[in-house]
């Protein structure tokens, strides 16, 4: 069985569904990461981000990614779930769960995850503003 | 006559033989352009550093009010498996994806 789930979703994340789910009584360690959009950026009141994604490479690179964790520190689980199309503020954009042994390895690998999706993934933001504006947001080259 | 479309027929015949059909799948700040992809005749052994040439002067063939240089030599190709460096050579009827900078999350 694997350790690990990931998804691309088009419906919104439910923070109370996710909460609900049985987590395994073996692991002691459960981290969460919930990324969120956030009314204001450079300055601009933000209502809303388009996320747009290349689904195909970026299903590939989360199991990689899941592959990668799992293989390195054996006994965790992860969870991954990140969002496409448009978010008003304050809503759920991706959540990241790491269930290990110890509290330690859950927030060291969680955290890594969370860098590398946000510099190695093929996602993009176009972020709306309240003064009818929008913009493509800048970021980083892949490698 | 004969002779011009004898001409017209050849260079036809060079060109179709000497070129390939690509398909390129543009995401992020690309969508700008109102298209999801541009279909590009390049020759057969064109590379990526070529392609971003030619894809320079038909993105502002299709809107030269957007400004794409600087984005466009911060993007990179990418096929369904793998990121494409400068020297890959394209395929004929290969379909690629050109991808901005990235800001996930």
């Amino acid at each position: 069985m694997n350790n690990y789930f990931f998804e691309i979703t088009l419906d919104y994340i439910d923070i109370k569904e996710i909460l609900e789910k049985k987590f395994h009584v073996e692991y002691g360690a459960t981290v969460f990461f919930l990324g969120k959009v956030r009314n204001f950026n450079s300055n601009k009141k933000v209502v809303g981000i388009n996320y747009d994604m290349c689904d195909e490479l970026v299903l590939l690179k989360f199991y990689n990614i899941c592959k990668h964790y799992c293989d390195l520190y054996k006994n965790i689980r992860i969870y991954i779930s990140h969002f496409k199309g448009y978010l008003k503020i304050g809503f759920i954009s991706i959540v990241i769960i790491v269930e290990s042994l110890n509290r330690k390895n859950s927030f060291i690998i969680c955290n890594m995850i969370l860098e590398d999706i946000k510099n190695n993934l093929p996602i993009w933001k176009y972020e709306h503003y309240f003064f009818d504006d929008s913009n493509w947001l800048n970021g980083k080259t892949l490698n | 006559m004969f002779l011009v479309m004898n001409l017209i027929h050849g260079e036809m015949f060079y060109y179709m033989i000497n070129n390939i059909i690509i398909k390129i799948k543009l995401y992020g700040i690309y969508k700008k352009y109102n298209i999801e992809y541009i279909f590009l005749s390049v020759p057969f052994d064109c590379n990526i550093k070529s392609l971003k040439q030619i894809l320079l002067k038909e993105l502002f063939s299709i809107n030269e009010s957007i400004f794409i240089d600087e984005v466009l030599n911060c993007s990179i190709f990418a096929n369904n498996d793998n990121i494409l460096n400068d020297d890959y050579i394209i395929l004929n009827k290969e379909e690629i994806f050109l991808f901005p900078p990235v800001n996930g999350g």
